[in-house]
């Protein structure tokens, strides 16, 4: 099992000048650091108008920040909003490969298509179509990559025959993800052969199954691009403190941030009288992990505890945990620092063994 | 705008028109076939916070719920309701608190306020179900209150509905509360389209609000069951500290 580090790029207020621009360049310092303690990936997020919770509107720009300071971590855009008003698909197939080029080829391309009101309806978006116009999308956009030439004709999207440039560095394109929150999306990504980027903190025993249909599935699927990507990403929660009653104290509170922020904008599609998608919903697991152990499958604690429940993650068969470092700065940057170097020094050694063995 | 705010709402002045509930355990009722039309829009923040009570926090975007219903059948015959919510968050729950209803039924009216804290006044309700659109309309005092015109329908999967609690502002044992009321709605026949509302603020309570971007509209045949009053929740003091579920 690999791990990786999430940002969303989260604001406290009162704002002020500096407010995100520390916020903006700390995040940097903790991509810098975390590669050079073995961490694997960084995956920044695409949000629009989540004021506190999430100012990575352009995550594309941070991540090639980050593939500028870095030489070996690979560089995850998670996601990528495939909905029309967001983007047309020509600008994300140049966009990503223009990054792919910048990081050398450590690009790895998320997709998804937004589940709040906040966001779809802020661009005007009909979230009874994104479902659709991002099943096009992730059809058109590894031809783009791919094809020196390129036209189409479609529900959400047409082009005469253009040169779609740049091309991806990596060949024949970097590996695609969709984002999984809703119960089902994980079918999707399968029957596609794109990998299953977990977004959301569903108990393990919820994500147990996810994983089981996604790998079951995924074994006749009908790839979008040219290979398959079978990797499965869940996200996480860190803070690791040699007191485990200290960690719990101080990462406590990132997610005693993030949920109500979570909960306010991320799964506010009651705005609309009908669902953007059928899911469990964030609210219902967050409420539901809350009743049983809400320190289940979590990141925060002691090394002792951390190993502990990664472990049942990789039992489980997750390849790659993604961890969110913060939420609205509440643990100050030395601290994320210093979590991040007890993490690697007590808690990775654990998982290199398997990894070596997996190798073998 | 932060975030993490409370809804400022003169809850004195709307205690003057709240009902007094009974019990937390009303007898329940089954309705069936009940046609509805909901409007979800969202509506400018300032004034939105005006309407949410000080132990709620407004949405964002802040939005409101119209909703015009036609019961063909009950317990005290045929009646229609009308209801103009706001969305508003008990902790991190998504509900709809009611600023005003009407209802054509004087019977109905007694029970929707004695049973489930209903704010409800008497005006004729009415739904005219047409196949290309429906017509919503309340009028009260010889005027028309609220004009709801939904066009352009398209038929949608009759699960894909979202519907939440509405907190209704009542008494009980002469205290005022928030009440919590979940209905248990099945769907078996609805349509989307546009929505194109003329409201008369004053008569739903609504002061100030001012609709301002469609999220989406529907109309549908229901069944609906009023059962317990779900929660309470005190009328100042935040939700995250006075929730309290009904057992």
């Amino acid at each position: 099992m690999k791990f990786g580090i999430a940002f969303q790029l989260s604001v406290p207020r009162p704002w002020t000048r500096e407010s995100e621009h520390t916020v903006f360049h700390n995040a940097l310092e903790q991509v810098k650091v975390p590669e050079s303690l073995g961490f694997e990936y960084v995956w920044a997020t695409e949000h629009h108008f989540l004021e506190e919770y999430s100012h990575s509107s352009s995550p594309e720009i941070f991540l090639t920040a980050a593939a500028m300071v870095t030489k070996k971590i690979r560089i995850g855009h998670a996601i990528v909003v495939c909905v029309p008003q967001y983007a047309s698909p020509i600008r994300i197939a140049e966009r990503t490969a223009a990054m792919d080029i910048f990081s050398s080829g450590r690009l790895e391309v998320g997709t998804g298509r937004s589940a709040t009101w906040t966001e779809l309806g802020g661009f005007g978006a009909d979230p009874d179509l994104t479902k659709k116009s991002w099943d096009e999308y992730v059809h058109v956009i590894p031809k783009m990559w791919m094809q020196e030439r390129f036209s189409y004709k479609g529900q959400f999207f047409s082009m005469p025959e253009r040169a779609i440039l740049p091309k991806p560095y990596q060949k024949p394109h970097p590996p695609m993800w969709v984002a999984v929150s809703s119960a089902g999306t994980e079918l999707d990504a399968a029957e596609r052969g794109m990998g299953s980027l977990g977004i959301s903190f569903a108990p393990m025993s919820v994500q147990d199954q996810v994983l089981k249909r996604y790998r079951k599935t995924i074994q006749n699927c009908n790839p979008v691009g040219a290979f398959v990507n079978n990797r499965v990403a869940t996200i996480n929660f860190l803070y690791c403190h040699e007191d485990d009653k200290v960690a719990q104290q101080v990462g406590g509170g990132i997610t005693s941030m993030f949920q109500p922020l979570a909960v306010q904008f991320m799964h506010n599609p009651e705005a609309l009288p009908t669902k953007p998608g059928a899911h469990g919903g964030l609210l219902s697991q967050l409420r539901a992990q809350l009743a049983g152990n809400p320190r289940e499958g979590i990141a925060i604690g002691d090394p002792k505890h951390i190993i502990r429940e990664l472990k049942k993650w990789e039992g489980m068969g997750v390849d790659i945990v993604n961890f969110m470092l913060n939420c609205v700065e509440v643990v100050p940057h030395e601290k994320v620092l210093e979590s991040l170097r007890l993490f690697a020094k007590e808690v990775m050694p654990a998982f290199k063994q398997s990894q070596a063995q997996a190798a073998e | 705008m932060p975030m993490h705010r409370y809804g400022t709402a003169d809850i004195k002045a709307r205690l003057a028109y709240a009902p007094t509930i009974k019990t937390l355990k009303p007898e329940a009722w089954t309705l069936k076939n009940v046609r509805t039309m909901e409007a979800r829009c969202e509506i400018l923040d300032a004034p939105g916070d005006l309407l949410v009570p000080p132990s709620l926090r407004p949405c964002m975007p802040a939005y409101c719920s119209i909703v015009v219903s036609e019961i063909p059948d009950s317990p005290v015959g045929r009646f229609g309701l009308a209801e103009v919510r706001v969305a508003a968050r008990v902790g991190p729950r998504p509900t709809f608190f009611l600023l005003n209803s009407y209802c054509d039924n004087e019977a109905a009216r007694k029970e929707l306020s004695s049973r489930w804290g209903y704010s409800v006044s008497a005006g004729e309700v009415s739904i005219r179900n047409e196949h290309y659109r429906a017509v919503g309309a309340v009028t009260a005092g010889g005027r028309n209150i609220l004009e709801f015109l939904l066009d352009h329908r398209d038929p949608l999967p009759g699960t894909r509905f979202n519907q939440l609690p509405t907190v209704n502002l009542c008494k009980l044992d002469g205290k005022p509360i928030l009440a919590g009321v979940s209905i248990e709605i099945n769907f078996t026949d609805n349509d989307k389209g546009d929505q194109h509302i003329t409201l008369d603020n004053a008569a739903w309570h609504a002061e100030g609000l001012k609709l301002l971007n469609p999220t989406a509209a529907t109309v549908g045949v229901t069944d609906w069951t009023f059962g317990n009053i779900e929660f309470t929740v005190d009328v100042e003091n935040a939700a995250e500290q006075t929730m309290a579920f009904v057992d």
